[in-house]
């Protein structure tokens, strides 16, 4: 059972690394920043918004890992198992039809007020701490298709040892973390946000794809392993 | 002392009454009553702004001063003619302007403005 955990926790932070408004506004973070500040500031700020956003992501996680262990006294029952196995399924179909808007853009399904304001607030961000809370807020943002995963991966937690419990978080945080890590890296190696833009442009519907096929593997592998096999 | 004392008290009871009148006649605010969504003001167009936005993104591209100075001034010549010819213009149709002058010198800066507003 360890092992089924493990690999949910794992799959959930997999699926939770292909959701993109992370990304979009990292990008966002570095094209205003680039005009107007030295590299050296932008990687401080770019950092910070990482920071930020790994921050809430490990907060929401084990806020929700005391949640569930007050309210079910351990795991969660197979009825309530099986209908968040139903929003995974719902999740999948959204992500494979309207996370994306339809067109040759990268505009997600956000309102129109919201995506602004995020623009926004990314291009008048001048301190670390600024940074730190866009990433929390772009972390806040994604909570409609993040929610679901924190939950799988807080019941999961719990079920672990000890030991375990502390590194699963770790691991979780970490894999949902990469794509801002490696646009980082990218960034910094020599590519500029228009490569990033393009390779994001290209790989739009792979992603999206692959989204959804994430969702709907982590709801049937929480429906066999968690609901069928705990009857 | 005690005349003076009596009228303050007068004058902050009177006070205490104007503002317990006021709340009387004040009527509720309905909560779940829909607020008004401003409409989007017009803005003039300037050419200084557009010089210096385009400056400004040839920078993040790593463009040199000079070369983008001499971009984002041919450019934004040429985008002031058509914004004067065509009267009103929303600020997405000058994107595109931009967008479509800027490829006669650099793609990348010319994608740039084809994507604004479109990252997230």
């Amino acid at each position: 059972m360890v092992r089924s955990d493990l690999f949910i926790i794992l799959l959930a932070g997999i699926v939770h690394a292909t959701l993109q408004l992370g990304v979009g506004a990292l990008l966002l973070l570095y094209h205003a920043s680039l005009g107007k500040h030295v590299k050296r500031k932008t990687r401080e700020l770019v950092s910070n918004y990482i920071l930020g956003n790994a921050f809430l992501t490990t907060l929401a996680v084990l806020a929700t890992c005391f949640l569930i262990s007050v309210i079910f006294q351990g795991e969660m029952n197979p009825a309530m198992l099986t209908i968040i196995v139903g929003f995974l399924v719902a999740l999948a179909i959204s992500v494979w039809v309207f996370y994306y808007r339809w067109g040759k853009s990268t505009e997600l399904w956000l309102p129109k007020s919201v995506a602004k304001f995020i623009n926004n607030r990314a291009k008048i961000t001048e301190s670390k701490t600024e940074a730190f809370s866009l990433g929390m807020l772009a972390c806040f943002a994604e909570a409609p298709f993040t929610f679901m995963l924190i939950i799988v991966v807080a019941n999961s937690i719990i079920n672990l040892p000890l030991s375990l419990q502390i590194l699963s978080v770790a691991l979780y945080v970490i894999i949902s973390v990469i794509p801002l890590i490696i646009m980082r890296i990218a960034i910094r190696k020599g590519g500029t946000v228009v490569d990033v833009q393009k390779w994001r442009l290209k790989n739009k519907n792979f992603l999206r794809i692959m989204s959804g096929i994430g969702f709907f593997v982590l709801a049937l592998f929480l429906l066999a392993f968690k609901v069928i096999g705990a009857a | 002392m005690s005349t003076k004392q009596s009228s303050s008290q007068d004058k902050a009871q009177a006070n205490l009454k104007q503002a317990k009148a006021k709340i009387i006649k004040a009527k509720p605010k309905r909560i779940l009553a829909r607020t008004k969504k401003s409409k989007p003001q017009p803005l003039k167009f300037s050419k200084n702004d557009l010089t210096k936005d385009i400056i400004r993104n040839a920078k993040v591209l790593g463009i040199s001063d000079k070369v983008s100075a001499r971009y984002a001034d041919n450019v934004s010549d040429r985008i002031s003619q058509w914004v004067r010819a065509r009267g009103i213009v929303t600020t997405s149709d000058i994107n595109k302007k931009v967008a479509q002058e800027l490829e006669k010198y650099n793609q990348d800066l010319a994608f740039i403005y084809k994507q604004k507003g479109k990252i997230i």
